[in-house]
C-alpha cells in the first residue's frame, strides 16, 4: 500500500499521536479523528500494531560481514608465475599487506622451498624498494635457527615489491600451544626461545616491530621460528605515514602494537617488549588484553595508549567456560603474583618503565621458573592514578568548554571593576591568550595528542607550559590571573601539588600588584585557603586567613566588587575547616549563611555544593534523625531536578550511607554506599577521593555485619587511593587505619591491629584538639581493642577519655556517645568488676 | 602505476560535491566501494574468525581513513555517510539475492542470508524484501527511507542521523518509528499470514 503524500502526512501524524497511548485513549483519539473514514483507521491501527511487535526488526545494524561477501578477485594469477629465480606455487597466506605464496627456485637446483610475500598495489611501492636496499644487507646477516631468513628482494613486473623468505610450515605461536594443550610452563619455555631470537635481532640493530602469533610459527619439531624481521620497518618508516589519523595501525596488527606505535612516536627495542608481553598475555590466558566493543581501529588505538588491562590471573578466573578442557591450562593460581607483574611490567604504557630488554624480560620468567624472586613488581598505586587526570579524557569540546566558562567567569568580574580601562585591557589580554591556546588546537599546533581529544589537564598543563615562556613582564596582572585560573581548575581536578604551586604565584603577584587587601588578591587567596583547610591540611594558615579576611569578603561582596561566589566557596571553606576542628556548631551557622546568600543571589540555582557538609555537621552534632531527613530530602530533589548520574547525588547518597552506619541500619547503609559507588566510577576513574570515602563506608558497614573478607577488600583499596593522593594529612586517612585495625583485631591479626590503632590516635592527637569528636572515636576503637587484649587499665584510660569527650560533644543520646557507653560496660564485665559496669548499663538503657 | 592516495583524493570529491559537482557522488561510489571492501578483508584475515564486524565500525573506518577531517565540514561528512551506507546496502543486498537465487529450491529461503551474516535480531530479515519496501518507501517519503538506509545499512546513531540530514534526533527518532512499523507490516505481513497466525 502506497499512501500518497498528504494522507502519508495524517497517517504520520495520527500514528505519532496514538502510539504513546493507552489502548482506550488510542481508540477515542482514532474515532474521533478518523472519523467515519474506516480505511485510514485500518492503516493507523495495523501500524500501531507493527510498532507494537518487539522482535528487533531492524533495530540492530549489527550485521557481521561474510566471509565470501566479497569476492576475491586478486592476485591469484601470481602462481605459476616466475619472480626472479623463483617460481610460485600456491597461495599459503594473505594479509592486509597482500599474499604469501609457496615458492621454489624455477632452475630446480636444489629445489630450495621460499616463501614469498607480494606487497598489494597501494603501498608506497618506490619507498619500500629504496628502504629494502638500505636494510636488505642487515637483514640478510641475521642468522639465528629461530629466525626465518630473509633471502632476497625485489619488484615484480608490474611493480609490485616482493620479498623473499625462508619457508616455514608451522602453525602459529598460540594455536601451537593450544593445539598440543601445552602447560603454562612448556609455554614459557617456548616463549623464551622467542625471547632469545629478537634479543639475537636486537644486538644486530633490528627491531621486529611486528611481532604477533601469526608471525611466529612454531614447527613440528617445536622450535619457533620468527617470519619478517624487520619487514614492517620497511613498510612503515617513511614519516609520510605518520601524518594518517592512527599512523601504525595501517601496517601493523593493531592489538599487539605498543602504544608509542599507535602514537606516532619513536620506536624502540622495548616496543618489542611490549608486543611480546601481549603475546604472552594471550599464550598464558588464552585471551587478548583489551576488552573492545566494536574492534574499530580507533577503539583499539584507545585501549592501547589508555586502558589499563586486566590482570591475566583475573582475566582467566573471569572465563566463561570454567569447565572446558582448557580452563586446566589457564589456571588463575599459577598466574597470580609473579606472572601477572612479570607480564604487565612488559605491556607498562610507558617505554621506559617496562623491561629495559628482552633479555630481562626472558631472565624474569626464567627466575620464575626456578622458583627465585623476580624483579617485576605490581605497577604502583601512586604511579597509576597519577595518570588518571591523563586517562580521564574529555572530549576536547568539554575541555573548551570549561575553560570558556571560566574567561565568562573573568569578564563578568572584571566589568564590574572600577578601574575599567585598565581592566578591559587585562582582560583582552587574557581572552586572546586562551583563545590562542584554545583554537589553536588543529592537528600541527602541538595541542593534540596522537589523535587524541584534549583532557582538562591536557589543556591546562600546556596553558601553564606556554604561560611560563611567554613574557609578559609588562603586563604581570595578566599572568597573575592566568596563574589564578589555571590554579583553581586544577584544585578541582584534585591536583592539588600543581594547584598550590600556582595559586601560591598568583597570590604573591597579587599581593605585590594591588595589595593585601585587594579584592582581586582575596580571591586568590580564597582558593589557596580551601586548598590548606582541605586537601592539604594547613590549618593554622587557613584559620587565619578565614578569621582576618571573612569579614572583609562579605564587605566586599555588599560593594559589589566580588562575586557572591567567591564568598559562598569562603563560607564553604572555613565551614569545612570549623568541622575539622571541632566546632560543627559553628560550621552550621557558616553553612546557613552560604545557603541564604545562594538562594538570594541565584535562587534559580540547583546545584548545591553545601547540602551534604550540612548534615554532616548536623551529625557531628548528634542531630542523625534531622541529618538523614535533609540527606533524604536533597536526594529526592536531585533525582527530580537534575537526574540519576551526578557527583552531588554520589555525595549526598555517601553521606547517608554514613549517618545510617552511626545509626546501625548497616544492611541499608551498604544499599546506598553501593549505589553511590556504581555512579562513582561511571563518572571518575578508580583513584577518586570520594570513592575512596564511599569504600571506606562500605568497609565499616561490612565490619559491622562482620563480613570481613568483604570489608578488608573495600578497606585496602581504600587506603590505596588515600595513600596514592599522599594525604596522610586528610581528614579521613586515620578513621581508614582505624577500620582496617578493627578488621585486623577481629581476625586474630593482634600486632597489626594495635599498630594501626595507635597510629590512628597519634595522627588524631597530632592534628585534632581534645575535645573533637576524631580523637574520641580513634581512642575508643583502641580502647575497645585492649579490652579484647586484656589489657583493662589501659583500655580504661583510652575509654573513659573517650566518653567524656563525647559526652560533651555530642548530643544526649548520640549513637557515638552510645557506642563509648557499651565499651565502658563491655570493659568493666571483661574485668569482672561489675559494680563499675552497672551505672553505665543503666546510661544505656535510660537511653534507649 | 601508483595511484594518488585515496584519501586525498576523497576529500576533494567531497569538497567538489558541496560545491556542486553533480558527478562527484558517482565518482566517489566505486572509492567507497574498494576501501569497504579492503576493510573488510583486513578484518577477515585476522588469526581468530571470533568476532563479528559490525557495519557502524566499517562505514566509520572508511570515513576515518578516507576523509581528511581536517579540512572538511558537516555537509561533506553528511555526503560521505550518505554514499557509505547506500555502498554497504547494495554489497549486502547484491549478495543476499545472488544467494536467494542459489539456494532457492521452492520457495524463500530467508534464513541463507542469516547463516552468513548470523543477524543479531531475533528472527531473520530478508534483505531484498526490505529493500524493495525500501524503494516503495523511497517513493513517497525519500526521508525516512533515507533513514533507515543510513541507520541499518550505515549504523549511524540517530544523533549522527540527524547531523547527516540536518534535522534534530527526536525528529529521527520520530520519523523511525512510523518508518520502522510501516516496513514491518509491509515485510512481514505475508509471513504471519503464512504462519496461520
Amino acid at each position: 500500500m502506497r499512501p500518497a503524500g498528504e494522507r502519508w502526512a495524517r497517517v504520520k501524524e495520527l500514528f505519532e499521536a496514538a502510539v504513546d497511548l493507552a489502548p482506550n485513549e488510542r481508540t477515542a483519539l482514532l474515532e474521533k479523528e478518523c472519523g467515519g473514514d474506516e480505511a485510514l483507521r485500518d492503516e493507523i491501527e495495523s501500524l500501531l500494531k507493527s510498532d507494537e511487535r518487539t522482535d528487533g526488526f531492524i533495530e540492530q545494524p549489527a550485521f557481521a560481514i561474510p566471509r565470501d561477501l566479497f569476492p576475491d578477485d586478486v592476485e591469484e594469477p601470481f602462481v605459476g608465475r616466475q619472480f626472479g629465480a623463483y617460481q610460485l606455487i600456491r597461495e599459503i597466506g594473505r594479509g592486509g599487506l597482500g599474499a604469501v605464496y609457496l615458492a621454489a627456485r624455477a632452475d630446480d637446483e636444489y629445489r630450495k622451498q621460499v616463501a614469498i610475500k607480494v606487497i598489494r598495489r597501494g603501498l608506497d611501492t618506490d619507498d619500500i624498494i629504496r628502504r629494502f636496499r638500505n636494510e636488505r644487507q642487515i637483514l640478510a646477516q641475521l642468522d639465528h635457527p629461530n629466525i626465518a631468513r630473509l633471502i632476497d628482494g625485489g619488484t615484480t613486473d608490474d611493480g609490485l615489491p616482493y620479498f623473499v623468505m625462508e619457508y616455514v610450515n608451522g602453525e602459529p605461536i598460540n594455536a601451537y600451544c593450544d593445539a598440543n594443550t601445552l602447560s603454562t610452563t612448556e609455554r614459557l619455555t617456548l616463549f623464551r626461545k622467542v625471547c632469545a631470537a629478537v634479543t639475537y635481532a636486537h644486538q644486530n640493530l633490528v627491531i621486529h616491530r611486528d611481532l604477533k602469533p601469526s608471525n611466529i610459527l612454531v614447527t613440528q619439531e617445536g622450535e619457533p621460528k620468527l617470519l619478517d624481521f624487520g619487514i614492517a620497518k620497511l613498510l612503515s618508516a617513511g614519516d609520510e605515514l605518520f601524518t594518517e589519523t592512527i599512523p601504525a595501525l595501517r601496517v601493523m596488527t593493531p592489538e599487539y602494537a605498543s602504544p608509542e606505535q599507535v602514537k606516532g612516536d619513536r620506536i624502540m627495542t622495548t616496543s618489542d617488549v611490549y608486543s611480546l608481553g601481549v603475546l604472552l598475555y594471550e599464550l598464558l590466558t588464552g585471551q587478548r588484553p583489551y576488552r573492545l566493543k566494536t574492534r574499530t581501529a580507533q577503539e583499539i588505538a584507545r585501549a592501547i595508549t589508555e586502558q589499563e588491562p586486566e590482570r591475566p590471573s583475573t582475566a582467566v578466573s573471569q572465563r566463561p567456560d570454567q569447565n572446558s578442557p582448557q580452563s586446566a591450562i589457564f589456571n588463575p593460581k599459577s598466574l597470580r603474583g609473579d606472572l601477572d607483574n612479570i607480564v604487565l611490567m612488559a605491556m607498562r604504557k610507558v617505554p621506559a618503565r617496562r623491561y629495559a630488554s628482552v633479555g630481562q624480560f626472558s631472565e624474569d620468567i626464567r627466575r620464575h621458573l626456578m622458583g627465585l624472586p623476580v624483579v617485576a613488581r605490581k605497577d604502583t598505586f601512586a604511579y597509576r592514578s597519577s595518570k588518571f587526570i591523563e586517562r580521564h579524557r574529555l572530549g576536547t569540546a568539554a575541555a573548551l568548554l570549561i575553560l570558556l566558562s571560566l574567561l565568562g567567569g573573568i569578564v563578568a568580574t572584571v566589568r564590574q571593576a572600577h578601574t575599567a580601562q585598565r581592566e578591559s585591557a587585562k582582560a583582552e589580554a587574557i581572552s586572546s591568550f586562551l583563545q590562542r591556546m584554545l583554537f589553536a588546537s588543529n592537528p600541527d599546533s602541538g595541542l593534540r595528542k596522537g589523535g587524541h581529544d584534549l583532557t582538562v589537564k591536557d589543556v591546562l598543563d600546556e596553558a601553564s607550559k606556554r604561560l611560563a615562556t611567554q613574557d609578559l613582564s609588562s603586563q604581570p596582572e595578566v599572568k597573575a590571573e592566568l596563574q589564578r585560573i589555571i590554579g583553581a581548575s586544577y584544585l578541582s581536578l584534585g591536583q592539588y601539588a600543581l594547584a598550590e604551586q600556582n595559586l601560591a604565584a598568583a597570590l604573591e603577584a597579587h599581593q605585590r600588584i594591588y595589595g593585601e587587601d585587594n579584592p582581586e588578591t582575596l580571591k586568590t587567596f580564597v582558593s589557596r585557603a580551601s586548598l590548606w583547610g582541605g586537601a592539604t591540611g594547613n590549618y593554622a594558615k587557613a584559620d587565619k586567613f578565614y578569621r582576618e579576611k571573612l569579614p572583609l569578603l562579605r564587605s566586599e561582596q555588599r560593594k559589589g566588587t566580588i562575586s557572591a561566589d567567591y564568598l559562598i566557596a569562603a563560607l564553604g571553606g572555613y565551614a569545612l575547616l570549623r568541622r575539622a576542628q571541632g566546632d560543627p556548631k559553628e560550621a552550621e551557622i557558616l553553612l546557613r549563611e552560604a545557603a541564604a546568600l545562594r538562594s538570594q543571589v541565584s535562587p534559580e540555582l540547583k546545584y548545591d555544593p553545601n547540602a551534604a557538609l550540612l548534615a554532616l555537621t548536623k551529625t557531628d552534632q548528634g542531630k542523625f534523625d534531622e541529618a538523614i531527613k535533609t540527606v533524604r530530602e536533597r536526594i529526592a530533589a536531585i533525582r527530580q531536578q537534575t537526574g540519576d548520574e551526578t557527583p552531588e547525588l554520589c555525595a549526598n547518597l555517601t553521606g547517608l550511607g554514613s549517618f545510617l552506619i552511626e545509626k546501625g541500619a548497616f544492611a541499608e547503609a551498604e544499599e546506598n554506599l553501593r549505589a553511590a559507588e556504581t555512579i562513582y566510577r561511571k563518572l571518575y576513574d578508580a583513584s577518586n577521593m570520594q570513592l575512596g570515602d564511599n569504600l571506606r563506608l562500605q568497609a565499616q558497614a561490612f565490619l559491622a555485619l562482620r563480613q570481613h573478607a568483604e570489608a578488608e577488600a573495600k578497606i585496602s583499596t581504600t587506603l590505596e587511593i588515600y595513600r596514592a593522593a599522599s594525604s596522610a594529612q586528610y581528614v579521613n586517612y586515620p578513621t581508614a587505619l582505624m577500620v582496617q585495625g578493627m578488621i585486623y583485631s577481629q581476625t586474630g591479626r593482634t600486632v597489626e591491629a594495635e599498630k594501626l590503632l595507635r597510629e590512628a590516635v597519634r595522627i588524631r592527637v597530632e592534628n585534632v584538639p581534645e575535645t573533637h569528636f576524631l580523637r574520641a572515636t580513634a581512642n575508643g576503637a583502641l580502647g575497645e581493642f585492649l579490652t579484647t587484649q586484656a589489657r583493662f587499665p589501659e583500655a580504661e584510660a583510652f575509654l573513659l577519655a573517650s566518653y567524656q569527650s563525647l559526652k560533651k560533644s555530642q548530643a544526649e543520646n548520640s549513637p557515638r556517645t552510645r557506642l563509648a557507653l557499651q565499651r565502658l560496660a563491655n570493659l568493666y564485665e571483661a574485668w569482672n568488676k561489675p559494680d563499675r559496669a552497672a551505672p553505665y548499663r543503666a546510661l544505656l538503657s535510660n537511653s534507649t | 602505476m601508483i595511484s594518488p592516495p585515496p584519501r586525498e583524493h576523497v576529500t576533494q570529491m567531497l569538497v567538489d560535491w558541496s560545491r556542486g559537482d553533480p558527478e562527484a557522488p558517482a565518482r566517489l561510489m566505486p572509492l567507497v566501494y574498494e576501501e569497504l571492501r579492503q576493510l573488510a578483508r583486513q578484518y577477515l584475515q585476522r588469526e581468530r574468525p571470533d568476532h563479528t564486524l559490525q557495519a557502524t565500525g566499517l562505514v566509520h573506518e572508511a570515513y576515518l581513513r578516507l576523509v581528511d577531517q581536517s579540512t572538511t565540514t558537516w555537509q561533506n561528512r553528511a555526503h560521505f555517510f550518505g554514499v557509505a551506507a547506500q555502498v554497504m546496502r547494495r554489497i549486502l543486498v547484491d549478495y543476499a539475492r545472488s544467494h536467494r537465487a542459489e539456494k532457492r529450491g521452492g520457495g524463500w529461503d530467508k534464513l541463507a542470508f542469516d547463516e552468513a551474516l548470523a543477524l543479531s535480531a531475533e528472527r531473520s530479515i530478508d534483505l531484498v524484501a526490505l529493500d524493495d519496501a525500501l524503494k516503495d518507501l523511497l517513493a513517497f517519503d525519500p526521508r525516512q527511507s533515507q533513514i533507515v538506509e543510513l541507520r541499518f545499512f550505515g549504523g549511524l546513531t540517530n544523533e549522527e542521523i540527524g547531523e547527516v540530514l540536518d534535522v534534530s534526533p527526536r525528529t529521527v527518532k520520530r520519523e523511525w518509528r512510523v518508518a520502522k512499523a510501516w516496513l514491518r507490516r509491509e515485510i512481514m505481513t505475508g509471513e504471519d499470514d503464512a504462519a496461520g497466525r
